[in-house]
């Protein structure tokens, strides 16, 4: 690994840590500095990123059923966001995996899950 | 071996004239001299017109029409020029493979290329990748040879990374997939939905074998990724004071 990458690893951990301590302290259904989305405020719809402030701060207190009901797309997409990290992290080594895995069919199926959950939660 | 029909009009006189310019020669085989609207015979490549009605060709067939002031034409390369001029105007490849003494339609066609491969330096261009990479770097791709892979490679999955410039499929740049969709849900949507677009850009490319238009659309997913994390970082700070200041 080299020092760029180095660098860069430890910047992403670094901001990831950072957020996460700052989620963990502070619930974002309570404080005033949280923003909101400018989707929600402006119309009323949520978007399909809607409540994973609150999912990730439910999250990091152990409560999935909160997380659950404020996000229910990001909790069920931690297992497969986990798995793409793991393969991205070996896109160097598993090209041939990760072009099958990234297929466009798997491409526009992801978006169309995106979609489809930001429509149908609405309804 | 050019092969000529003489399509003539009522005088058959010159027609025949002409044919004779080309007998004995090696370049122009005269088929034959038919009169005006009759059937073009397979086989013929020219029809040289002399004073006679345009009539309809058949596929493959092309026609030259000579001046008809010419009585008669002074030699065989004058109507040659003519047909090579004409040749020339409607496909310009057969005309310099002529004029270079290649026989075009023998040429051997090369195999098609396996998708994926390219005769660009694989090594080279990553290199140059390498450094926007989330997990690649230029000195790890560069002195790498197949066996030494951090990791290894297990047994079903082939290494990828060509040791030989151009020797192995090149890599699928990164789509950058994961990252738009985190951010997508995460972050900022508008900016997160434009990189999932640029992502499916990304693959549907490179397995129609775009590598290059495949690298664009890698390069602007993860800027639209960085976009995406900046939006939300200003609008995380400001957040309460625009709030305050009544901006918003």
């Amino acid at each position: 690994m080299s020092a760029g990458t180095a660098v860069r690893g430890a910047a992403l951990g670094a901001v990831a840590v950072a957020l996460g301590v700052l989620y963990y302290a502070v619930d974002p259904a309570r404080s005033a500095w949280m923003p909101r989305c400018p989707l929600k405020w402006m119309t009323g719809l949520e978007c399909p990123g809607c409540g994973s402030q609150r999912a990730v701060h439910a999250l990091l207190h152990g409560d999935i059923a909160a997380a659950w009901h404020a996000n229910a797309l990001l909790v069920a997409l931690l297992p497969a966001i986990a798995a793409g990290i793991w393969l991205e992290l070996r896109r160097e080594s598993h090209p041939r995996l990760y072009a099958r895995v990234h297929s466009p069919l798997a491409i526009i199926a992801a978006g169309a899950v995106i979609a489809v959950w930001g429509v149908a939660r609405n309804l | 071996m050019t092969r000529i029909i003489i399509m003539t009009g009522a005088d058959r006189r010159r027609a025949e004239e002409i044919s004779h310019l080309f007998e004995g020669g090696n370049r122009v085989e005269v088929l034959g001299i038919l009169a005006e609207g009759s059937v073009i015979p397979e086989g013929t490549e020219w029809v040289v017109y002399d004073n006679a009605a345009d009539t309809e060709m058949p596929e493959g067939v092309r026609a030259v029409r000579l001046a008809p002031d010419r009585t008669p034409p002074e030699s065989a390369a004058d109507i040659l020029a003519a047909i090579r001029g004409a040749e020339a105007e409607a496909d310009p490849d057969t005309a310099w493979a002529r004029t270079l003494g290649v026989n075009r339609a023998e040429r051997p066609v090369p195999p098609p290329v396996p998708r994926g491969e390219s005769a660009v330096s694989g090594a080279g261009l990553k290199q140059g990748e390498g450094g926007r990479t989330q997990c690649g770097t230029p000195g790890q791709i560069q002195g790498q040879t197949p066996g030494q892979i951090p990791g290894g490679t297990p047994a079903g999955e082939p290494a990828g990374i060509p040791a030989v410039p151009g020797s192995r499929e090149e890599p699928m740049p990164p789509t950058y997939l994961v990252w738009s969709v985190v951010m997508t849900v995460l972050c900022c949507m508008p900016a997160g939905v434009v990189a999932i677009v640029f992502s499916s850009l990304v693959s549907s490319r490179y397995y129609t074998g775009d590598t290059e238009g495949s690298r664009r659309a890698s390069r602007m997913a993860e800027i639209w990724i960085i976009i995406s994390f900046v939006a939300g970082v200003i609008t995380g700070t400001l957040y309460l004071p625009m709030l305050l200041a009544g901006v918003i």
